[in-house]
């Protein structure tokens, strides 16, 4: 079965998020639970603000997926909606085609340290 | 219908001569006024009288932004005297009028028989203290860039004054919808003052705090010339950016809010006052705190202001400091130690507002893709982790804890503190009057009522 994961929308007023670190490759296979991205969500995109709103989400897989193809890099911005990578269920079925859902993910915000101050 | 002349009524100063700007009017001619309502505002000035002229000047550092507002005492219809505003800046300076208490500059249209008290003004006052003294902005009712900006009842001579140290979630906190303490001045007590520092200087971690309140002026001193000989020294050139950077946390770096005494004018004449209770966040404690290699005090900015800042900046943060990771343990230590520090000096109540600690962002079915300590990665279980500190710290002392975390669940997370610091209006509203509960509570405003809340939250201490 294919599964698409697309840019969620974590926050009602986020429209985009930044990939700050891709935590998988290209053929990994995923247990379940096992992280696959960390992103950062600036709203002061959205609305000006003098405390800027900046959160940052770790996204994990809660499925058993091979991971065929990602569509975006580390450093890329992504808007919600859009493709980021496609997974199947199976290591060796085809994987163009539709896919039959979104891949079911837990979202957690998390706390940098190495990036906090500069 | 009963037209009654509001005078201005006294207010004076011994040694002093009380100017005042013309009015400048917050409603419109004919507009319905509560009682209490803050409906005109203008600016005063002290002169002193040829014989008092080397006597401490009063407000010697906030003169340029001392204002007094007017409230009737009981509601009706106010009717502005015509000649009560000119504008421009005759009604910002206040060098062309002299205080006269048999002024009137409005008259209130009551019912006959609605009240048997006289309508009269309540006087309110503010005071701010500029960042620099070139950021000015008279606009408006206590606009400006203000270091430390404070507002309190002018009936009474000693009003309780509290406090407030935290980020910018104290900001609409304290100084309410108008940035001018109206809903506090509206809704709280009688006799009561309200101070506001910026975090714009410094994170008022507890950690700083308690640094400053040990720095005496030559520390302070040399705390200033490090700064300049990290810029100078440097093969950077400082940006425009990094100038006012430092010259902020210069300001803040070189004061210690804990230990300031205010000025005060009211009807009674001038007195001052220190604090009495002060207001910590959670917020104000992160886990990463900068401590300086040569002297050993420790700052702490917000990120994005640093990355606002000039490369000159970060380079003297990277050079000048370490960085020092905290646990909730530390914290509370931290905590302790001001409180401890705080209640040598008189100020007798602590208060801490923690932390939202959910989101509705995150839907977490396993904890699985979180290696090592999850307070040291999930920011709901480090809010978590630290919201249980402070229950050990009330524990261990007299702090008391402003539970915004379950008044913000009450009211819905989602749609009044959607990024877990900026709140709403109403969730302002609510954590203004937990506060005041506490304080009454505690006996700060006389004797604590047996029991009164404002707020339609259910109590959950």
């Amino acid at each position: 079965m294919k599964l698409d994961f697309s840019l969620p929308c974590i926050t009602p007023q986020m429209t985009d998020a930044v990939v700050h670190s891709l935590l998988v490759a290209e053929g990994q296979q995923l247990a379940v639970g096992h992280a696959l991205m960390e992103l950062t969500v600036d709203l002061s995109a959205v609305f000006v603000h003098d405390c800027p709103p900046i959160s940052y989400y770790r996204v994990a897989s809660r499925e058993t997926v091979w991971l065929r193809n990602l569509s975006i890099t580390q450093g890329d911005k992504a808007v919600v909606g859009q493709l980021l990578a496609r997974f199947t269920t199976t290591p060796d079925e085809p994987a163009n085609g539709d896919s039959a859902r979104q891949l079911r993910v837990t979202i957690a915000g998390v706390m940098r340290q190495e990036s906090q101050l500069w | 219908m009963v037209t009654v002349d509001l005078p201005l009524g006294p207010l004076s100063a011994s040694g002093f001569t009380v100017q005042r700007s013309g009015i400048r009017w917050r409603v419109p001619d004919g507009h319905r006024c509560r009682a209490g309502e803050v409906v005109a505002f203008c600016n005063i000035g002290l002169s002193a009288v040829p014989s008092q002229r080397q006597a401490r000047r009063p407000f010697h550092e906030e003169f340029r932004d001392l204002q007094v507002t007017f409230a009737p005492t009981v509601a009706g219809t106010l009717r502005r005297h015509p000649d009560a505003s000119l504008g421009g800046f005759l009604d910002q300076l206040h060098n062309y009028h002299f205080w006269n208490e048999t002024d009137v500059v409005a008259a209130l249209e009551v019912e006959d028989g609605q009240t048997s008290e006289r309508p009269a003004w309540r006087l309110g006052f503010n005071a701010g203290l500029r960042m620099t003294d070139l950021a000015e902005d008279r606009s408006g009712l206590l606009t400006g860039w203000h270091l430390r900006a404070r507002a309190w009842q002018g009936e009474l001579a000693q009003p309780a004054t509290v406090l407030s140290l935290g980020i910018c979630e104290q900001d609409g906190i304290f100084r309410g919808e108008s940035n001018a303490f109206l809903d506090l001045m509206e809704t709280g007590p009688d006799a009561l003052q309200v101070v506001h520092h910026t975090d714009r200087g410094l994170v008022p971690a507890a950690a700083v705090l308690s640094d400053q309140l040990r720095r005496n002026a030559a520390a302070n001193t040399a705390i200033s010339a490090d700064l300049a000989q990290g810029f100078l020294g440097s093969s950077l050139t400082p940006t425009p950016e990094d100038w006012i950077f430092a010259g902020c946390a210069l300001t803040a770096l070189t004061r210690s809010p804990l230990t300031e005494e205010y000025d005060l004018l009211t009807r009674q004449g001038l007195t001052t006052a220190k604090p009495q209770a002060v207001v910590l966040s959670i917020h104000s404690e992160p886990a990463m705190v900068l401590r300086h290699r040569k002297f050993g005090y420790r700052a702490a900015w917000h990120r994005f202001r640093i990355q606002m800042a000039g490369p000159a900046v970060r380079e003297w943060l990277q050079t000048s400091f370490d960085r020092v990771i905290r646990t909730p343990e530390d914290i509370l230590q931290d905590l302790l130690s001001l409180r401890q520090a705080i209640a040598e000096r008189g100020i007798d109540h602590m208060l801490v507002l923690n932390a939202m600690s959910s989101s509705g962002h995150e839907n977490i079915v396993s904890y699985a893709p979180f290696s090592g300590a999850l307070g040291d990665v999930v920011s709901t279980i480090r809010a978590k982790e630290l919201n249980l500190m402070l229950h050990d710290l009330a524990a261990k002392s007299d702090i008391a804890i402003v539970d915004a975390d379950a008044i913000a669940a009450y009211l819905g997370g989602a749609a009044h503190l959607p990024d877990g610091v900026h709140q709403s209006r109403r969730l302002q509203d609510e954590l203004r009057a937990e506060i005041l509960h506490i304080l009454k509570q505690r006996g700060l405003f006389g004797q604590p009522d047996a029991v009164q809340n404002t707020s339609a939250v259910p109590q959950f201490r």
